[in-house]
């Protein structure tokens, strides 16, 4: 190379390093700026996530027994005797079973269970069910799915319709069904990903069943991590500043920036599925007149 | 009146199209369509929808939004097993593919808009699909209504210095008088509850299109958004189409004010004929309701987003 062209070429690799330099600088003081607006609640790092699960660390194997399945699902929706069911397993892994009014099937690539009742939901009743009654049949539907009780969250709320007739006043909002709302958590900390609904009639028969239930091999996961609270609060702000380059985050001046640990489940080979902890943090950014929020995901 | 380049681009590519048309007579229509667009990009380049608020300082490019679009649109191609799927991205979603010529949005004697063109608009599809900004509005100064943004601007109206992005419910959107049966609109406060309260989706639903599927409140750009609407799709091949969505979308979390409030209006005559739509039909199983400005709105008691009233 000639000695010219030398010079050139160290001029433009100057020139470069010091456009990258100021960028990365303009970015650092925007992410400065939000080490004060860090909201860390939910935030667990290695300390964290021993300390909950201490004396509460799940072990073996959860799975689906689709037999157990079937039968919570015909006391759940007040059947006196067994229904006979069509059942059949295609080469793709999925099982199916067909009863009267009912279709059943439980993937096991994806875990996804889906039982539909044709038989609808019925307008209410005066016997409406408790969230006890509800909760009561829920649970040998959920305990066959692998979803014990100390993996659960549960929220009961009503499907409402509420209707309006042309140009007229909107009426009073009718219940259509009521909807048992279970998230998975490992010693409080989410399972991202995994979830139930059970679908009931007003006076508490069950119609529907959707959702997935990851049959989690807890030996082979990883429930913990080596990162300090300070680690994770870095891998956050991390995070950010590289989603910052490729999306040109315009992140807005107030909010605050929530950081969250969660358990993902992952295939961890050998048809097994297994948990690994994940950061998520929430950042406020600007939208066009209305504001977003982006979440971001980085490991842990 | 300007036309954008871009859009000439576009007619060319739709000439293109027409002329293997033309040559073979008219070919069999596809018996289910879907169409996706999502707006990523926003800024910078000429045409494009900037942040006008927000002139000098960075504006947002989710990838995301794409991300949703591409779910949506491989659920329909393979699951749902729809004969035309189609998917548009940034610049290519321009407020033409959307807004209705009927309702004269540059005045009279100006046309504008071709939301029935297929295969580039959204009415020739059964489904269309959303990603990207949304904005409502419930108050005597703005109206009661949602405005989706585009990724290019739509001419300014003639004698107005302003180039806008914004479609709104109320104004530039009227579906279902091609072949539309439903929409998702995957953004905030899509399906806002003050706004179906004020009539303001009445207008956007004409002939057979019944279901609106979007937000009360904020959605999260998440990943995990991704998943639920991918469930979601997964199971509502035959069936579930308002139902399932509840279950997937809805996320009930602990504190005030942080729920992600999935919600849904269905168009019918009757109650009955609504309710029927809602609980049994399913993207391979669409059930076609009558024009009406009957309507009922879904959603989960209680469920309290930001942006939004607790329903």
């Amino acid at each position: 190379m000639k000695a010219s062209n030398r010079i050139g070429s160290w001029l433009t690799t100057a020139v470069v390093l010091g456009l990258v330099t100021s960028i990365v600088h303009a970015e650092d003081a925007e992410i400065t700026a939000l080490r004060g607006r860090l909201d860390t609640a939910q935030m667990l790092g290695k300390s964290g996530i021993a300390a909950a699960l201490k004396g509460r660390k799940p072990t073996g194997t959860r799975s689906v027994n689709v037999d157990a399945l079937l039968r919570a699902v015909e006391q759940g929706s007040g059947e006196a005797r067994s229904l006979a069911w069509a059942r059949s397993t295609t080469v793709d892994g999925e099982d199916t079973a067909q009863a009267t009014d009912r279709t059943f099937s439980f993937d096991r690539r994806s875990s996804r269970v889906m039982l539909r009742d044709a038989r609808g939901y019925a307008a209410a009743s005066k016997n409406r069910a408790s969230d006890t009654a509800l909760i009561a049949k829920s649970r040998p539907v959920l305990e066959a799915l692998g979803a014990t009780s100390d993996e659960t969250k549960i929220v009961i709320r009503s499907l409402m319709a509420q209707d309006k007739e042309g140009n007229g006043a909107r009426a009073q909002a009718r219940e259509i069904a009521r909807k048992v709302m279970v998230t998975r958590e490992i010693a409080g900390i989410p399972v991202e990903g995994d979830g139930v609904v059970l679908t009931y009639t007003a006076d508490g028969s069950l119609r529907k069943v959707s959702g997935v239930w990851h049959p989690i091999d807890f030996d082979k996961s990883r429930l913990s991590t080596e990162s300090t609270d300070t680690q994770v609060s870095e891998g956050a702000l991390k995070r950010i500043e590289d989603e910052s380059l490729k999306s040109r985050l315009g992140i807005s001046a107030a909010g605050k920036v929530k950081i969250r640990t969660v358990f993902v489940p992952v295939d961890g080979g050998d048809g097994r599925t297994v948990l690994v902890p994940e950061g998520r943090v929430e950042v406020p950014v600007t939208g066009r007149q209305a504001p977003m929020t982006m979440v971001l995901d980085f490991a842990l | 009146m300007r036309i954008p380049r871009f859009d000439l681009l576009k007619n060319l590519r739709r000439w293109k199209l027409a002329i293997p048309i033309l040559l073979l007579g008219s070919p069999a229509q596809a018996e289910y369509e879907s169409v996706a667009h999502a707006v990523r990009y926003y800024g910078w380049e000429e045409g494009r929808c900037g942040c006008f608020d927000e002139i000098n300082k960075p504006c947002t490019e989710p990838a995301i939004w794409e991300t949703y679009a591409a779910t949506f649109d491989n659920r329909m191609t393979t699951t749902m097993a729809y004969e035309q799927t189609e998917k548009y991205l940034n610049m290519s979603v321009d407020p033409f593919d959307f807004v209705d010529p009927a309702l004269n949005v540059l005045g009279p004697g100006v046309t504008y808009g071709a939301d029935a063109d297929d295969p580039y608009g959204t009415d020739f599809a059964d489904v269309i699909f959303y990603a990207g900004h949304g904005n409502h509005a419930c108050n005597s100064t703005e109206g009661w209504n949602f405005e989706l943004a585009t990724g290019q601007q739509h001419p300014a109206q003639p004698g107005q210095q302003a180039q806008s992005c914004w479609l709104r419910t109320d104004k530039h959107l009227r579906w279902g008088d091609e072949d539309a049966n439903v929409a998702i609109l995957f953004s905030c406060s899509s399906v806002q509850h003050c706004v179906w309260d004020a009539y303001g989706y009445d207008a956007m639903a004409t002939g057979q299109f019944n279901v609106l599927l979007g937000f009360h409140g904020t959605m999260l750009l998440s990943s995990a958004n991704n998943t639920r609407l991918d469930g979601y799709l997964a199971g509502t091949k035959t069936e579930g189409i308002i139902d399932d969505w509840f279950d997937e979308i809805t996320q009930i979390k602990s504190g005030a004010d942080n729920d992600e409030c999935g919600t849904a209006i269905v168009f019918g005559p009757t109650k009955a004929e609504r309710d029927n739509v809602a609980l049994h039909a399913g993207y391979r199983d669409l059930i076609t309701t009558p024009t009406s400005n009957n309507s009922s709105f879904w959603y989960i008691d209680g469920c309290d987003p930001h942006d939004g009233e607790a329903l």
